[in-house]
């Protein structure tokens, strides 16, 4: 079980310290941060929790002010607790 | 999901398929990193978690050639993420989990992650390219395969972007991304 989780964050590291990497490559791994932390937060704001593909108002209207806010303050922890209130906030109109 | 009675190897592999976005991850780090020893890299590719790796994604002069510097961030994760389950698991019947905002925290935590990394106009046109892919990939696949396939078909993209067209301005950023 240890190694399944170990292994593919392991190896590429350790190889890939080792080699060569082309500008391209290199180039396409700069925006793997970006990325993969979209394909996590999007799909949150776009599917219901039975996995169909289902617009989550009360998630979406809680994510702008939240995105808005990050970018103009950069800070996680404020960030995390203005999210938790708008969408607190906002369980109060939508209902849930 | 050992409780429910799953026998192991299903749970073996479907933690393995979760875990595909680590490679994409671990490569990423290995720009920043070196030919240091095996000892040090296992230690930090043991600790890669999402959270301390956009952390460290988001200013890669602090991590570059420091294992040190990525390794105190990953311990703090760890340590708050240990203190966070022992708290929750001790009094976390006290109050209710769908109220206070509680669902949207970590949603909002990776919102920020994902800000943090935006620097150049182009970036901006990334992320909205993966949101997109990721939510088709999401429909089409099953399990976790979107991330993997969003994070290796919009950096491909990312990259044409890049080279093909014209350089897009810097967003009040210092000129030149300093990390290559």
């Amino acid at each position: 079980m240890g190694l399944v989780t170990f292994i593919p964050r392991f190896l590429p590291i350790t190889f890939l310290t080792r080699w060569v990497i082309p500008e391209r490559v290199k180039m396409g791994l700069g925006y793997i941060p970006i990325t993969i932390l979209s394909a996590i937060v999007f799909p949150i704001l776009f599917f219901n929790e039975g996995g169909k593909v289902e617009i989550q108002p009360h998630y979406l209207l809680s994510a702008i002010p939240v995105f808005i806010f990050a970018w103009r303050v950069k800070s996680l922890w404020a960030s995390v607790i203005l999210g938790m209130l708008v969408y607190w906030g906002l369980g109060f109109f939508l209902g849930h | 999901m050992i409780s429910k009675g799953i026998s192991w190897f299903p749970i073996v592999i479907a933690t393995f398929f979760i875990n595909l976005r680590h490679p994409l991850m671990s490569s990423t780090l290995s720009l920043y990193f070196k030919k240091d020893r095996l000892r040090t890299l296992s230690l930090l590719s043991a600790q890669l978690t999402d959270e301390s790796f956009a952390v460290a994604m988001s200013d890669t002069t602090k991590i570059s050639n420091r294992p040190s510097y990525l390794f105190g961030l990953q311990m703090t994760s760890q340590l708050a993420w240990i203190v966070g389950s022992v708290g929750g698991a001790l009094f976390g019947e006290l109050i209710d989990h769908k109220e206070y905002g509680i669902p949207f925290a970590l949603p909002s935590l990776f919102i920020c992650l994902l800000v943090i990394q935006i620097k150049k106009v182009r970036h901006l046109w990334v992320m909205v390219i993966a949101g997109i892919s990721s939510i088709l990939f999401k429909w089409a696949f099953p399990g976790n395969w979107y991330i993997l396939l969003t994070g290796l078909l919009a950096s491909g993209i990312g990259v044409i972007i890049e080279t093909k067209l014209i350089p897009s301005p810097s967003m009040g950023e210092v000129e030149g991304r300093g990390e290559k």
